[in-house]
């Protein structure tokens, strides 16, 4: 093969990589810039800074030792580059020196996200386990019934949210790596009665209403039945525990397009506009106080978003404070349903 | 919790062994104790109430074990508060509670002490 047709290959080649490649000779003169490394020069600002970052890196390179660095870019988002310079030739007098760069932005935010989730999950883990040492301690010598009743309450409640914290977490573990169970045709008007049934005693018992408003007749889903009704279930639980005594909790559905979306209405306290866009975080909580009165994991709205998600769909909310709020969940209707429809 | 004086104000739950618990100091500080329902017995969410708003103040706070542990509970995870790995709340012991603005930044407990030590 002659060294031409080879030399054009290997430029080909390294059009193909991901990572951007700079070559330079001796004298610090740019010979070789593939693609991923064009685009830098070509685009906005913060490439610019790139750019000068690499040629300078390739001049560290070319007085004969490695040089690495981290670049942070804020021009117009934030992204990463790492940067990396080798001597080419021979560290004792390089020929030439090249640059491999890296876009890690991805990768750092990802980082991020599962720092913040080993923290979060820790404190959420410590909070109920502390609360059991403090009232082990109180209980232990308490010779008031009264008092021994309601320690003995409270320390139930926190083993249960403790269980509840590691069942959700479980759960929703299973659900992001996109679940176990079948999906099959699920007709929609038997999951949101299952959810009325499975919350009636705990809507009557504070004089909530809860009740099927409407949903369009033969509309099916599909979808696997265990996670759907895992996901309506946190919308109708949270939609009972954010209501007032009186209210009422209506659950729907209807056919959107090729969607069907089932939504939960209720006239609870609703969500501050600068919390809604967070609220599908793992964690994030509105009131930490009333999610912890209520027994709230934090985990619930997760659960829905990824249901959602690894149903092809995806899961919004409408709040007015002192109103109310209105979760849609919407996934792919069943083929079936069109062909009936 | 003479080491933890001076301070300002000393309130405490009406029960009798509650105002007995801080009377001493009282007496010692030449301050007045100042009773409040907010802190008596099975209440929770009032006593986190007061004691988050009296973040940042020198003030001897006096209540009952169970109100206790639910004012610890509240300010380890609204707050992120660290109660260290097992805590402890023994009676006659005694929790030192930093912060400001509404919040609290660090806590520490120190078990009950004799009270001729006080």
């Amino acid at each position: 093969m002659r060294s031409g047709h080879l030399l054009a290959l290997l430029v080909e080649a390294a059009d193909k990589a991901s990572q951007g490649i700079v070559v330079c000779d001796e004298d610090g003169t740019v010979l070789l810039r593939n693609a991923p490394a064009r685009e830098l020069v070509n685009a906005r600002d913060g490439d610019l800074l790139a750019d000068k970052a690499i040629v300078a890196a390739l001049g560290r390179a070319l007085t004969g030792s490695n040089h690495e660095e981290t670049l942070d870019l804020y021009s117009p988002t934030r992204h990463t580059l790492e940067i990396r310079a080798f001597p080419l030739g021979g560290a004792g007098t390089p020929l030439g020196a090249v640059a491999l760069v890296d876009d890690v932005s991805e990768l750092r935010r990802l980082e991020a996200v599962r720092r913040d989730f080993v923290a979060n999950l820790s404190h959420e883990l410590k909070t109920p386990l502390g609360a059991l040492s403090l009232l082990a301690e109180t209980l232990d010598g308490e010779e008031e019934p009264d008092v021994v009743a309601r320690l003995t309450a409270r320390v139930g409640a926190e083993a249960t949210r403790f269980s509840r914290i590691v069942d959700d977490l479980l759960d929703l573990s299973r659900i992001e790596a996109g679940g176990t169970g079948t999906i099959a045709p699920i007709a929609v008007s038997a999951v949101l009665e299952d959810a009325v049934d499975n919350f009636y005693d705990q809507a009557t018992a504070r004089n909530i209403t809860l009740e099927v408003a409407a949903v369009d007749a033969g509309l099916l889903v599909m979808a696997n039945r265990r996670d759907l009704g895992s996901a309506l279930a946190n919308l109708v639980d949270n939609a009972i525990k954010y209501s007032e005594p009186g209210a009422a909790v209506s659950v729907g559905a209807a056919r959107r397009g090729n969607r069907a979306c089932l939504w939960v209405r209720d006239q609870g306290i609703g969500i501050p506009r600068r919390d809604q866009e967070r609220i599908f975080e793992r964690f994030y909580r509105v009131d930490r106080a009333r999610s912890r009165s209520t027994g709230g994991t934090g985990l619930g709205l997760a659960i829905v978003r990824h249901v959602a998600a690894y149903h092809g769909g995806d899961v919004t909310v409408e709040s007015v404070e002192g109103e109310g709020s209105l979760f849609t969940l919407c996934i792919p209707a069943a083929d079936q349903e069109l062909s009936h429809g | 919790m003479g080491n933890f004086a001076p301070r300002a104000r000393i309130l405490s739950s009406p029960s009798l062994r509650c105002l007995q618990t801080v009377g001493l100091v009282a007496s010692a500080q030449h301050l007045t104790v100042e009773e409040t329902d907010d802190l008596a017995e099975g209440q929770s969410s009032v006593a986190v109430h007061l004691v988050r708003s009296l973040a940042g103040q020198e003030v001897v706070v006096c209540t009952h074990g169970d109100v206790i542990a639910e004012i610890l509970v509240a300010l380890a995870d609204e707050d992120r508060l660290d109660l260290g790995q097992n805590p402890k709340q023994a009676k006659g012991s005694v929790w030192a509670l930093d912060g400001r603005a509404g919040s609290f930044t660090s806590a520490k407990y120190s078990a009950p002490v004799a009270m001729d030590a006080l």
